[in-house]
């Protein structure tokens, strides 16, 4: 695991078109010690994404004009190492179904958090994909 | 009498139209509702965590309380329309009901220190595990709601929470139940509590164990309550069918 992401802080983009969602995740989760930029618009997101920077994706899956798939098949091009989560209605997966299948065709359901979002539930998740490294 | 018959199709047919259109009606609504919730809740949960007097505390404590509260009672309401329009799906998968039992304990465990109140939580019949095949988010939810009622109506008497599993091996079946000391259930509200919203709430849960039947239904069991023998309190209980041990070896090798 030595890559060039080994900084002290783990860095977390979150993409979520409501703005007050976004900060009310990233005040929680600066207040954990972590480093958060956010994006409401995809299109924004993925015109300034920084290849190698972000340890951890935190993409809301409903979106206008793109979606959270859309958005991450986009961002993995330009970094195959970058980790996700997507936020999401589960009564709404059935709708991105087929997204699903063609971003992870084998793997499960793990990438996926529950809205509404829980802080606890949502951190708990965060350290068992970019596990911290103290 | 063709002509009446004809008039009758068509009035149905508008009905069922605008039987629609408010379903969709409420089902927007609930969503559009959900979104400033979240932000509300996140925030005040950080304030919080940061406030340092008692009294600011205790303030914010019950923004916390109430932004819950309505982000449970929309969650809800979306869940009906769901139930209603037959929409309600399932990510069935084998689970272990005493694990799922354990962490709606533990997500509760800070709260019933608070009020004082006493949880015991037993398996009794076989040991083993309780293997289920089931909607493990789904029957959280209804665990909870089960747990979230009992606490509402003992938090005022010193209550007293008993969680049973029992395992059934003969009929491959685990009955869950949970046992309060609290004000009971009036007996005309007993036989319908499950099949309507008309059970008075002053918890925000009313909708609560009408979704909870429906995800029991879904799972091949059933839901029921009873006041208890000694007057004091009611149980409820609900029956799921087990997953034999061949079974799950089955379905580990596959």
């Amino acid at each position: 695991m030595t890559t060039k992401k080994n900084y002290d802080k783990r860095r977390i983009l979150i993409v979520d078109d409501e703005p007050d969602t976004t900060l009310a995740l990233k005040t929680y989760l600066e207040q954990q010690g972590f480093q958060a930029d956010t994006f409401t618009d995809p299109a924004n997101a993925l015109a300034q994404f920084k290849a190698g920077f972000y340890h951890l994706l935190i993409l809301d899956i409903k979106m206008p004009d793109m979606n959270g798939f859309e958005l991450f098949k986009e961002l993995k091009r330009k970094d195959e190492t970058v980790k996700v989560l997507f936020l999401t209605v589960l009564s709404e997966m059935h709708e991105y179904d087929a997204f699903k299948k063609k971003v992870f065709p084998k793997e499960g359901e793990r990438y996926f958090i529950a809205k509404p979002i829980e802080n606890e539930e949502i951190l708990a998740r965060i350290n068992t994909v970019v596990p911290s490294r103290d | 009498m063709k002509e009446s018959k004809a008039q009758l199709e068509s009035a149905n047919e508008q009905l069922k139209v605008h039987d629609k259109i408010q379903r969709e009606f409420i089902n927007i609504a609930a969503h559009e509702l959900r979104t400033p919730i979240q932000p509300i809740l996140g925030l005040s949960e950080i304030i919080l965590s940061k406030a340092n007097d008692n009294e600011r505390r205790e303030l914010i404590d019950i923004v916390v309380r109430n932004a819950r509260r309505l982000q449970r009672i929309t969650e809800n309401i979306l869940d009906v329309t769901k139930i209603e329009s037959q929409s309600l799906i399932l990510n069935k998968e084998l689970c272990d009901l005493n694990e799922i039992v354990t962490s709606v304990i533990q997500d509760y465990k800070n709260q019933i220190d608070k009020l004082k109140l006493k949880l015991q939580y037993k398996t009794s019949g076989s040991t083993g595990n309780t293997y289920i095949f089931a909607d493990k988010s789904r029957l959280y939810q209804v665990i909870s709601n089960l747990l979230n009622n009992a606490v509402s109506f003992t938090k005022n008497n010193g209550g007293y929470i008993l969680i049973t599993t029992e395992r059934n091996d003969d009929i491959d079946q685990v009955r869950f139940s949970i046992k309060d000391n609290g004000e009971g259930i009036a007996p005309e509200v007993l036989p319908k509590m499950f099949t309507g919203f008309r059970t008075k709430s002053t918890t925000g849960t009313g909708l609560g164990l009408f979704i909870s039947k429906s995800i029991i239904d879904a799972h091949g069991g059933r839901i029921w309550a009873t006041n208890n023998a000694n007057g004091k309190g009611a149980t409820f209980y609900f029956t799921l069918p087990m997953v034999t041990a061949t079974a799950v070896n089955d379905n580990k090798m596959s």
